[in-house]
């Protein structure tokens, strides 16, 4: 009888530590690959980071937008390649334009994640050596992106 | 008394705890009678029994604490276990709910430019656009590839 009870504890215990394990996976799924080029080269010198998060994107149908452009060195090349890589296997739409194995310009629609947010990643590197990339979320449509970026270039 | 009768005694089922003990004693010693010798055996076979009796009567009363003991590592190590998974559960939390890690923890906007924060609105504003305006492409690369073969094959001809 007691054998049984502390089968049976065990076995919640195992349960529970599944779960926690399950949950923590989960986590670090969310978390998207570009976040560390954020979080090492966004404060550089040399870099652009922009985080948009109030009215200001509201306007465009956004919650949250956040941009870095940065000298586009071998380092850096290297680091933003292997993070699209990563991000971009759980993409459900891409375009992008390779040249020698390397992207040069990529457009990743991700997942919808809480409360039925739209997920995007922008990237493209420009003539002038930098390289762009840009994170948003929001209830922003594709097309809507599409015509957002032809208006500024148009501009 | 005499062995001869403590012995007649012992074979009839008279003797008492007492005088086996005596049977016993008598039995140990080295120099026994001639006509006892014979019996030696079964006097020291009773004595190895009642060793062996009351080294199992010690075992069985040192059971209950070395069960005791076992009782107690098995409860040291479910503590141990739950512990652990107690702990799994506060670092699950933790990456859970972990407010630096989100995509989209901002309160505010800024931007950083050269190492330096801004928090001037317009000037964020601009930098956005200017990043947007780095990210969008009027080449239609589609166009562009299949003229290039057009064009290739309008070589070849």
């Amino acid at each position: 009888m007691r054998k049984t009870k502390e089968t049976s504890c065990y076995k919640k215990c195992i349960a529970l530590l599944v779960m926690c394990l399950i949950a923590s996976a989960t986590f670090a799924q969310k978390q998207l690959a570009i976040n560390k080029i954020f979080e090492k080269y966004g404060k550089q010198k040399g870099s652009t980071m922009v985080v948009l998060s109030d009215d200001v994107i509201k306007t465009y149908r956004l919650d949250f937008y956040k941009s870095i452009t940065l000298p586009y060195d071998k380092k850096r090349s290297e680091e933003i390649q292997q993070s699209l890589e990563v991000d971009k296997k759980q993409a459900k739409k891409i375009k992008e334009v390779i040249s020698n194995g390397i992207i040069y310009s990529g457009y990743y629609q991700l997942p919808t994640e809480n409360k039925l947010k739209n997920r995007y990643i922008l990237f493209k590197i420009s003539d002038n050596a930098t390289a762009t990339l840009i994170y948003m979320e929001g209830d922003i449509e594709s097309e809507e992106i599409v015509n957002l970026l032809f208006m500024k270039k148009k501009k | 008394m005499d062995i001869d009768n403590l012995l007649n005694k012992y074979f009839e089922g008279e003797t008492s705890l007492e005088e086996e003990r005596m049977l016993r004693a008598c039995f140990n010693q080295e120099n026994l009678p001639e006509h006892l010798k014979e019996l030696k055996s079964i006097f020291t076979y009773i004595e190895d029994e009642r060793i062996a009796l009351e080294a199992l009567k010690e075992i069985t009363d040192a059971s209950p604490s070395s069960i005791k003991t076992t009782k107690r590592k098995l409860t040291l190590s479910r503590t141990f276990f739950i512990s652990i998974v107690a702990a799994a559960s506060i670092i699950a939390l933790f990456f859970l709910f972990s407010p630096g890690k989100s995509n989209s923890n901002a309160s505010e906007s800024y931007a950083w430019i050269n190492g330096k924060r801004i928090s001037n609105k317009e000037e964020i504003k601009m930098f956005a656009e200017k990043s947007l305006e780095n990210v969008s492409s009027t080449e239609n690369i589609f166009v562009e590839q299949v003229s290039s073969i057009f064009e290739e094959n309008i070589g070849e001809e």
